[in-house]
């Protein structure tokens, strides 16, 4: 059979932010892949450079418009390993009740996105209508909706009174009762799972080849966790365990995505109970002494990874970032090789790709 | 008087509105089902007028004469068999023996329409949408056309105004011929390429398919192509399976008199809306399948029923 | 923490065939293996024979002299083993981890766009990051190019 090839990207429906997939196919058969990255490049790596710790944390919460407070909490967290500052408690708490809220807001719209991608506009528009309950509770703590420059460098940028803890726990209660339907929905309407059964099938042994993070090993049953496995901030005290499926497909990142984001709801209830008294920040200096460092979090897609050296000035020498989307991306050529042309879209949309993120 | 009802009324320029109208329809019902508020009632007719005045751009590499008049033949074939379905009245004036037949022809000819768009536009996503096109139709299109020829059978004649008649001395064809009605219902969603089915056109998969190349008035006739396509889809199966203008008491009450032709017509308007919202609630509540996924089903859950309901009403027939 | 940083420094000098050039602990549980060039897919492999499974990314940095790569491992518990390797600026050329670490490949292709290391036996080598039309030979995370851009902008205010 003649083989053709069509791209997916720079500019398609199905992708949100550019990208180029060149794919090549035989009849409905995908038989080859190339990536093409850089769309959306903008250099955020050199541009740390130029800039001093504080400006960098900013451009840094800039480099994905969804996980932002992940890229910010993660810089804020290797300078203040250089720095050797000891973040206070309640800071510490603080930062995981907004990192597990924007995992709750970053699960749903992939929810949203998945169902779109496979012609579910109707689970898209119920899901995300329930989103916009986590965006106000974000939007009310923090005072934006993305982009919270809730973190800084030495603790949290702003403190979370009762009244908002209030609020907090009566949205989450909203949202536990809604991701209890989208669950329902999502593991027994027949004809959407028609289209995620058993559809870009990623073994546990090529997840762990590949190298792949986040939700989309932890369906292959690959239970790495960033947070669980080199905890940080609260996380050491709050104890749960990595959500895995061994059904490799997209299903089980699915399945895998719709309870964490119960688990985040939980994580959330817990930190609003245990959440201790006192300072939310200390000072940081901002000369920062001569150094190399690392910080790994768990961002809603994946493990982000920074590193971070210094040279006694205060601006980096280096700021290297390594996003979950690019380190999923070699899985994702896996998934796709011998996938129908028609599932293209919805393999490539299951590992959740944010591809501002990819190319910083 | 002819012209007038080819031009006018209930020919071409009603057909436009009527269409128009079950867009908005179908869009408002698709929107509140989804929990949005849906467009106003002008919006179809908006679009069609912003696209009809736009740029109308062909790609260098296209075959000109055949992608300007292809879509004009798809839209000229809706149009023309509309003139065969009953609008009010059951003695209808352009009626003739085998017009069922015609008008299964020509509701035929818009998939040819998309197969010969994507075959000569010279983009990759037509290629792909041009296959799915043909693959989908060996699906849909012969339990589609089975299960409108089954009430034929019944009845006895290749006729709609015949099947009229039949219904109102018996029952409506949905009645007794309920697999054939649910048959035809998917094979009309089938046709005009709406979730679950709308693989041809999947728009996070291969853009529009056929007509990813096709802009300005071209696309505004394509579009128009399928509203018009939907209202006569959904008069075509008011007529062969709900009665047509036939209501229930209220026809044998109003029959002589001057109002009957208005409680026909709107009885068939009605009858058409509510198929039209049969489909906006499966478009609602479904996922896209996959073709192959499509074909298979398909085969299983209609080709298979209506052969059933087939050889049921020959027998029964027979006795 | 299953063993401490020293304990599994220790493991790896004794279990390590090859040469060891340095060690250091950066951070919580980070351990920096200094490695020679040469020897870096045979490192690589070994780590993840030892258990650090993942290579979690590639980092390039130019240190003027010679460029170094620090390739970052994870096990499924701390500490996680980072392999560093110099190669000097002027030949920038090492063997590709690729075909041994697949998880490499992204990784490999930004660093040859952005510091022209050339990573010998590639797959699939080519343009990742950079777009076509790039010039050739100019890499924009050299140090050379980051001048550039530094003076660029003052100029510019």
């Amino acid at each position: 059979m003649a083989k053709i090839t069509f791209p997916i990207g720079p500019q398609h429906p199905a992708l949100k932010e550019p990208e180029s997939f060149k794919i090549t196919a035989e009849g409905e058969c995908v038989v080859d892949v190339d990536i093409r990255l850089g769309y959306v490049h903008r250099s955020i790596e050199a541009a740390c450079l130029a800039r001093n710790y504080v400006q960098g944390q900013y451009v840094c919460e800039r480099i994905c418009g969804i996980c932002s407070h992940i890229h910010s909490n993660t810089f804020a967290r290797a300078v203040e390993d250089l720095l050797q500052l000891e973040v206070p408690a309640r800071a510490k708490y603080l930062r995981v009740l907004v990192a597990e809220l924007e995992r709750i807001h970053s699960h749903l719209l992939w929810l949203g996105v998945a169902a779109h991608e496979v012609g579910f506009d109707t689970l898209f528009m119920y899901v995300w209508r329930d989103r916009e309950v986590v965006q106000d509770l974000l939007e009310m703590i923090t005072g934006n909706r993305v982009h919270y420059g809730f973190t800084t460098i030495g603790g949290t940028k702003f403190d979370l009174t009762p009244q908002m803890a209030d609020k907090c726990t009566e949205g989450l209660m909203v949202l536990r009762e809604r991701t209890e339907y989208y669950k329902q929905v999502a593991t027994t309407e027949s004809s959407f799972l028609k289209r995620v059964e058993g559809v870009g099938v990623l073994t546990e042994q090529q997840a762990r080849e590949l190298g792949a993070v986040g939700p989309t090993a932890r369906a292959s049953n690959v239970p790495y966790d960033a947070r669980w496995v080199f905890p940080y901030d609260a996380y050491p005290e709050l104890d749960y365990q990595p959500i895995t499926s061994d059904l490799g497909d997209v299903l089980g990142r699915t399945i895998v995505r719709v309870l964490e984001t119960f688990q985040a709801i939980d994580i959330c209830e817990e930190v609003l109970r245990r959440l201790p008294e006192g300072d939310i920040q200390v000072r940081a200096k901002p000369r920062v002494p001569e150094g190399e460092t690392v910080a790994r979090c768990e961002a809603p897609r994946g493990e982000v990874f920074y590193y971070i050296r210094s040279n006694g000035t205060d601006k980096p020498a280096r700021v290297k970032v390594r996003t979950p989307s690019l380190a999923n991306w070699p899985a994702t050529i896996a998934m796709l090789e011998g996938a129908y042309v028609a599932d293209a879209p919805i393999i490539i949309a299951s590992i959740d790709p944010c591809m501002s993120c990819t190319d910083r | 008087m002819p012209l007038f009802y080819v031009l006018i009324f209930p020919g071409f320029l009603f057909l436009l509105a009527f269409a128009l109208f079950a867009e908005y329809f179908d869009r408002k019902v698709v929107a509140r089902l989804q929990n949005r508020q849906g467009p106003p009632w002008y919006q179809p007719l908006a679009d069609t007028i912003k696209l009809l005045s736009k740029e109308d751009i062909i790609t260098h590499d296209a075959d000109k004469p055949m992608v300007n008049t292809v879509p004009l033949f798809g839209l000229a074939a809706v149009a023309a068999s509309f003139l065969y379905v009953p609008m009010w009245t059951k003695d209808w004036h352009f009626s003739f023996q085998g017009d069922l037949i015609v008008v299964l022809y020509l509701l035929t000819i818009p998939a040819f329409v998309l197969v010969l768009l994507g075959w000569y536009s010279p983009n990759p996503f037509g290629s792909i949408g041009t296959g799915r096109v043909v693959t989908q139709l060996f699906g849909y299109e012969v339990p589609f056309a089975l299960a409108l020829l089954a009430p034929a059978i019944a009845a006895q004649s290749w006729r709609i105004t015949d099947l009229l008649a039949y219904q109102d001395d018996h029952y409506w064809f949905a009645l007794i011929t309920p697999i054939a009605f649910l048959v035809a219902i998917a094979g009309l969603v089938g046709k005009l390429e709406r979730v679950p089915f709308d693989i041809p056109h999947a728009e996070t998969e291969i853009v529009e398919g056929p007509m990813t190349e096709y802009t300005g008035r071209k696309y505004a006739l394509l579009k128009l192509m399928f509203s018009t396509e939907t209202v006569v889809g959904a008069v075509l199966i008011a007529a062969i399976f709900l009665g047509g203008p036939h209501l229930p008491w209220v026809t044998k009450a109003v029959a002589g008199t001057a109002v009957a032709p208005l409680v026909g017509f709107l009885a068939v308007v009605l009858k058409a809306l509510f198929i039209v919202f049969l489909l906006s609630v499966i478009k609602a509540a479904l996922t896209r399948l996959r073709i192959d996924q499509m074909v298979r089903w398909c085969l299983t859950w209609l080709t298979f029923p209506i052969l059933i309901q087939i050889l049921y009403i020959v027998i029964v027939g027979s006795m | 923490m299953a063993e401490t940083v020293e304990q599994t420094i220790e493991k790896l000098r004794q279990n390590y065939p090859g040469e060891i050039l340095e060690t250091k602990q950066v951070g919580l549980h980070e351990v920096f293996v200094t490695v020679p060039a040469t020897y870096i897919v045979a490192f690589c492999k070994f780590l993840i024979e030892q258990g650090w499974w993942h290579l979690t990314t590639i980092t390039g940095q130019d240190l003027g002299e010679s460029i170094q790569l620090l390739y970052h491992f994870n096990g499924d518990e701390p500490p996680c083993i980072t392999a560093v390797t110099e190669i000097a600026t002027d030949d920038p050329k090492i063997a590709s981890i690729t075909p041994d670490v697949p998880a490499a490949t992204m990784y490999e292709r930004e660093i040859n766009d952005l510091l022209g290391v050339v990573f010998e036996g590639h797959p699939r080598p080519g343009r990742l990051v950079l777009p076509d039309d790039w010039p050739e030979g100019v890499y924009p995370l050299r140090l050379d190019e980051i001048q550039k851009r530094a003076e660029r902008d003052s100029e510019n205010g």
